[in-house]
């Protein structure tokens, strides 16, 4: 790494803004105590009412005919993984579900004899004849095709899923699929793999996050395990924090997002972790030029309960030590590092229970006679229960934490500063499936989430050694939920899902409410007076009927028409005015100044399939709606300001696009292209004449390709490249002269007026499979990739200054996170 | 130390980044119409008093904007109701000699700016606050984290008067009478540094370490000195916004926003931009000796 020509110290000016005490300034002194909260929760009657007549709506089912059910388990035979999503259905016909979240799967089918066809993709097909004389319990285990045949073209089994499943603009990504695609300095990386998919972008390297369809970062639920992650970056946004040996299952929903789903306004992103290994030890590792990754799992009583435990650390700093001891001995105790834990238990306690244990806590940590570490830390607990064969609950009870923490201390004077900043959550969410009949697939449930927002508990120790206490007050959220949803089969061709989730916040105390008047906009709005309330006492509530649909028709086998609409409301929003948000950005709550986010979408989409499913390809438009999406007046101030909400505005804004997708699912040579056509704006009162601007991440033009080609057992090699249109930007047209300082300014008050440079980039890979890997337990990969093959400086920003030698003239500045080729070699093992 | 904390930053994520750079650039830009820039920081020093009038000129014009000159241009204390006519110096300057042993400003005071420029009034009207006092210069050997310089760094001993309005001030550093003038080096602080919370304190380190910037150093025989302007509270926005504007770049740049005006006019056809402060100055000077 030390060889790359180009070097700067990119931080710089981030660090500049905090050289003169500006972070310091204008920050109250606050008094006020932080009570614990007891909130009731207060939607409970109201949900448990609603469940009754739910129920009491379902008993309707099952007149006619006899009828029986066959549920249960489909699993990957090799190791007891629940296969997600694998279709089941009645051989010859069309009637048929697919496995939930958990491989859960119940088919409701006329008494007799009948033939089932189980089918994963990447797995051969299963057939199994039933005879149903009553209800049936049969789970069924898939064995995946060998890594050995990889030379033999894996078998065209059916899978036109689609085609015929509800999903409209849902992608789901094979973790095999993204650990075979070439990655930055080879480190598998989801996020990043995400961001290969058509809709999604980001605004450059090194950025947290990724947008959907014309969404800001913050309006992607990211789940791991179904608990939101608040920062999935490591690094600022080189790195995702989801360790890929620990990941089974990835899921982009873009629109026609189900009721059971909610919370943000643009996307889900579903992680699911891998159960671990119930029938073997399996360990999983390597060396890479970032992380070095060891993951275990194993049964702990075989094919009942299993655990996966999976940890990464950076090692750039033990190998820098002993160069910083020699060169730079004030830095020899230097801290840079980062790491994930990643854990999971599962007990299959019998037929009906199985519980799930899951957590994650990961770390960015820097120090040098500073800190500046952050992190998440999720805890779930869920419980699959099967009332019947018919009636499958989850209850989810997650933990959520991300803080931050920032201090400085002088020994020699002993002044100190410390500040720390999280937002914590605690969920409880039952989920419900009714598989009513063939027909009828009736999922419902209800969650609720507390909130806790601490935007700064803040210390400043001065010389004299008083504590001065800068805090800001927390702030408290209960958001609750309530939603049904039907996916109704109503002719052999057409299908419908239909629901609504009911969502609640409440905005509570202990706390105090600032209210501010009106003023022009643009301005930081003067205060007016605050009110103070109790512990638990609401401060303001909303409440938003967000309803869904989707609808399919199925033109043919091989085509099908998609549309969908569905209303979102976020009820937080990130408060960061920066091209990259950092790690010190914070949530802030809707609250009696701040509006909740709300977001409509209509999706359509043409779906075919040709050459006996071999190539998917799809056509897809979109358009959406969002209100209230937060933005900034000028000057604002957003860290540790008591008055944040007086510096924040809201607006509206627009997203539309056409996205087309071929992808080649199987063969030697697979992969998929994709162009996204799109336009993304906002219009906010006092931001550039109150017209029409374009969002900082709108990319007129994306092109994606991802192909994978596997040689022979040996070789397997890869490419991405990806073109983006530059992401616009706010160029001066002119230049101020005031005390010496040359400052620039635009005349026309417009703001993302220009673009920056295209965005282009090759990257290829190479997997070796080393040959002894046929015969030994032990198998090894080496991965050889090369990121930015062809060595271009795409510009994450443009920026204008003053020549550094010639102050008088002045120049624009191009900067390139990766302004060079990187290439990467890793080295995995797994026995 | 503040300020080297992020420095220190910078540099580790460098060394995960080094493959990151920056290079200049040609980019074609449009040229806005020029607009008239009143940069009108006036204070209390016993010498000679500068307003200095402009056009704004094209980002990329590679030369000093354009002065203006024939302007009338006036400070009038509106408490003593006592005016002050600039002279045109021809060359966009409009100066005030001031006799030694007299001053314009006034702690306490208001004033007001007039610029009468082709029939267009411009005005705008401020405060003048009391500064802080500077009790002694320090310097101390140091050497550079990242690079082979090194040298002396100066900082200074001041303590912020209390009171219950906030004081805000611009601390100016020279070097043998060179400002560190970079938008990056602008130091300006509330009461001592940390806002209420540092009311009636010294200044704290930032503040006092930031006198000499990042990456500069004192040699023998050169001479540091300090001088703390008191400045209202939108003239420390202002500042603050002139500082992001000039060093807006990398991964967390902020969107780019105009710096704001403190000056308006009687037409709403014609588009002013500038600044107008009253300071009241302390200052002190120390010579690096070994």
């Amino acid at each position: 790494m030390l060889i790359f020509a180009c070097r700067q110290l990119p931080f710089t000016d981030y660090a500049e803004r905090f050289n003169n005490g500006n972070y310091f300034s204008n920050k109250s002194f606050l008094h006020l105590s932080h009570n614990f909260l007891h909130v009731t929760i207060v939607n409970t009657i109201l949900m448990k009412k609603w469940f009754f007549m739910v129920l009491f709506a379902l008993s309707f089912a099952g007149f006619s005919q006899e009828k029986f059910t066959v549920s249960g388990y489909v699993k990957d035979g090799k190791n007891g993984e629940a296969l997600i999503g694998a279709t089941v259905s009645k051989k010859g016909t069309t009637i048929g579900t697919s496995a939930n979240e958990y491989g859960f799967y119940s088919l409701t089918l006329p008494k007799g004899a009948d033939t089932l066809v189980f089918s994963y993709v990447g797995y051969p097909s299963v057939t199994q004849a039933i005879d149903l004389q009553g209800n049936l319990t049969l789970t069924i285990e898939m064995k995946e095709e060998g890594k050995e045949l990889e030379e033999v073209v894996v078998s065209s089994e059916r899978e036109d899923k689609n085609v015929k499943s509800m999903e409209i603009s849902v992608a789901k990504l094979d973790i095999k699929q993204i650990q075979k695609m070439p990655a930055l300095f080879g480190e598998v990386d989801v996020v990043k793999s995400i961001q290969l998919l058509p809709g999604v972008t980001t605004v450059g390297e090194g950025a947290s996050g990724f947008n959907v369809r014309g969404g800001n970062i913050d309006q992607n639920l990211v789940l791991l395990d179904e608990a939101p992650v608040y920062n999935s970056s490591h690094l600022f946004g080189f790195f995702s924090v989801f360790n890929p040996d620990a990941v089974k299952d990835v899921k982009l929903i873009k629109a026609g997002i189900p009721a059971q789903y909610g919370g943000r306004a643009s996307s889900i992103l579903d992680i699911r972790m891998k159960e671990g290994n119930n029938k073997k030890l399996e360990v999983n590792g390597g060396i890479g030029t970032i992380f070095s990754r060891l993951s275990i799992e194993a049964p702990i009583i075989k094919n009942k309960a299993s655990f996966i435990i999976a940890g990464r650390r950076s090692y750039i700093d033990v190998l820098a030590k002993p160069i910083l001891k020699q060169r730079m001995p004030s830095l020899k105790d230097a801290k840079f590092y980062f790491y994930d834990l990643t854990a999971k238990l599962n007990y299959i306690i019998n037929d009906k229970n199985t519980i799930f244990v899951s957590g994650y806590m990961g770390r960015d940590v820097f120090g040098a006679g500073f800190k500046f570490n952050w992190g998440n830390t999720t805890a779930s607990l869920r419980w699959n229960h099967i009332f019947n064969t018919k009636m499958f609950m989850n209850l989810t009870t997650f933990y959520s934490n991300y803080d931050y923490e920032l201090g400085f201390s002088d020994d020699g004077t002993g002044q100190k500063f410390e500040w720390r900043s999280n937002i914590i959550n605690y969920s409880l969410k039952p989920d419900f499936i009714y598989y009513l009949n063939s027909r009828n697939t009736i999922r419902f449930g209800a969650q609720a989430i507390m909130f806790n927002f601490s935007p700064g508990r803040a210390v400043v120790t001065t010389k004299e050694g008083n504590n001065i206490d800068i805090s800001l007050n927390n702030k408290y959220g209960l958001e609750s939920a309530i939603y049904i949803d039907n996916e109704q089969k109503v002719t052999e061709k057409f299908t419908v899902q239909y629901g609504i989730r009911w969502s609640f916040f409440n905005y509570l105390g202990a706390g105090t409410a600032y209210s501010y008047r009106d003023t022009i906009p643009n301005e930081s709005k003067p205060f007016d007076h605050e009110t103070t309330y109790k512990n638990g006492q609401t401060i303001k509530q909303y409440n938003n009927p967000e309803p869904r649909l989707s609808l399919n028709y199925v033109i043919n086998d091989k085509s099908s028409v998609k549309l969908s609409y569905n209303r979102n409301a976020q009820y937080l929003h990130i408060v960061s005015n920066t091209a990259a948000s950092t790690p010190l950005d914070v949530y802030t709550p809707a609250t009696n100044n701040i509006k909740p986010l709300i977001a409509d979408q209509v999706a359509m989409g043409y779906f075919r399939n040709f050459r006996d499913n071999m190539f998917e390809t799809s056509a897809e438009v979109y358009y959406k709606y969002m209100q209230n999406q937060l933005d900034y007046v000028d000057n604002a101030d957003l860290l540790l300001n008591k008055h944040l909400e007086a510096d924040l505005i809201q607006g509206i804004g627009r997203a539309y696009g056409l996205e087309l997708y071929v992808k080649k699912r199987t063969g030697k040579l697979n992969g998929w292209v994709s162009y996204t056509l799109s336009k993304t704006e906002r219009k906010v009162r006092g931001i550039s004449n109150g017209d029409w601007f374009l969002s900082k991440y709108d990319r007129t033009h994306n092109v994606n390709t991802v192909l994978i080609y596997d040689l022979n057992k040996r070789f397997s090699f890869s490419a991405n490249f990806v073109y983006m249109t530059g992401t616009p930007a706010t160029f001066p047209n002119a230049k101020l002269e005031i005390q010496g300082y040359v400052i620039p300014y635009n005349t026309d008050n417009k703001r993302n007026n220009y673009r920056n440079t295209s965005y282009n980039r090759l990257d290829v890979g190479v997997t070796y499979n080393f040959k002894k890997n046929e015969t030994r337990r032990w198998k090894s990969t080496l991965v050889l990739s090369v990121y930015n093959v062809y060595n271009r400086r795409n510009a994450f920003s443009i920026y204008f200054r003053n020549n550094p030698d010639n102050p008088v003239n002045t120049e624009a500045v191009r900067y390139s996170v990766i302004g060079t080729i990187v290439p990467a070699l890793t080295y995995n093992f797994k026995f | 130390m503040k300020g080297h904390f992020f420095k220190y930053i910078a540099g580790f994520i460098a060394l995960f980044t080094l493959a990151s750079c920056e290079d200049v650039i040609q980019v074609k830009l449009d040229q806005g119409s020029p607009i008239l820039t009143i940069d009108a920081f006036v204070n209390d020093m016993r010498q000679s008093q500068k307003v200095r009038l402009t056009y704004t000129d094209g980002y990329f014009s590679q030369k000093p904007n354009q002065p203006v000159s024939g302007a009338t241009v006036k400070v009038t204390d509106v408490t003593d109701g006592v005016t002050f006519n600039f002279t045109d110096n021809g060359n966009g300057d409009y100066v005030l000699p001031i006799n030694p042993g007299d001053t314009i400003g006034r702690v306490g005071h208001t004033y007001r700016l007039d610029v009468l420029h082709q029939g267009i009034t411009y005005t705008s009207t401020t405060k003048l606050n009391r500064t802080a006092y500077i009790d002694s210069i320090d310097v101390k050997k140091d050497s550079a984290a990242f690079s082979n310089k090194k040298g002396y760094r100066c900082s200074f001993f001041g303590i912020d008067p209390p009171g219950a309005v906030p004081d805000y001030y611009w601390v100016k550093s020279y070097r043998n009478n060179v400002f560190f003038g970079k938008g990056g080096e602008i130091n300006i602080t509330e009461n001592g540094g940390g806002g209420t919370g540092t009311d009636g304190l010294f200044f704290i380190p930032p503040v006092a370490e930031g006198i000499t910037p990042f990456g500069e150093y004192f040699q023998i025989g050169d001479v540091c000195r300090v001088e703390i302007h008191s400045i209202t509270k939108e003239t420390f926005d202002f500042l603050t916004q002139v500082q992001a504007q000039t060093t807006n770049s990398g991964l967390f740049a902020t969107t780019p926003e105009n710096v704001k005006t403190n000056i308006s006019t009687n037409s709403s056809k014609v588009k002013i931009v500038g600044w107008f402060s009253m300071s009241a100055v302390n200052w002190k000077e120390k010579t690096v000796t070994p």
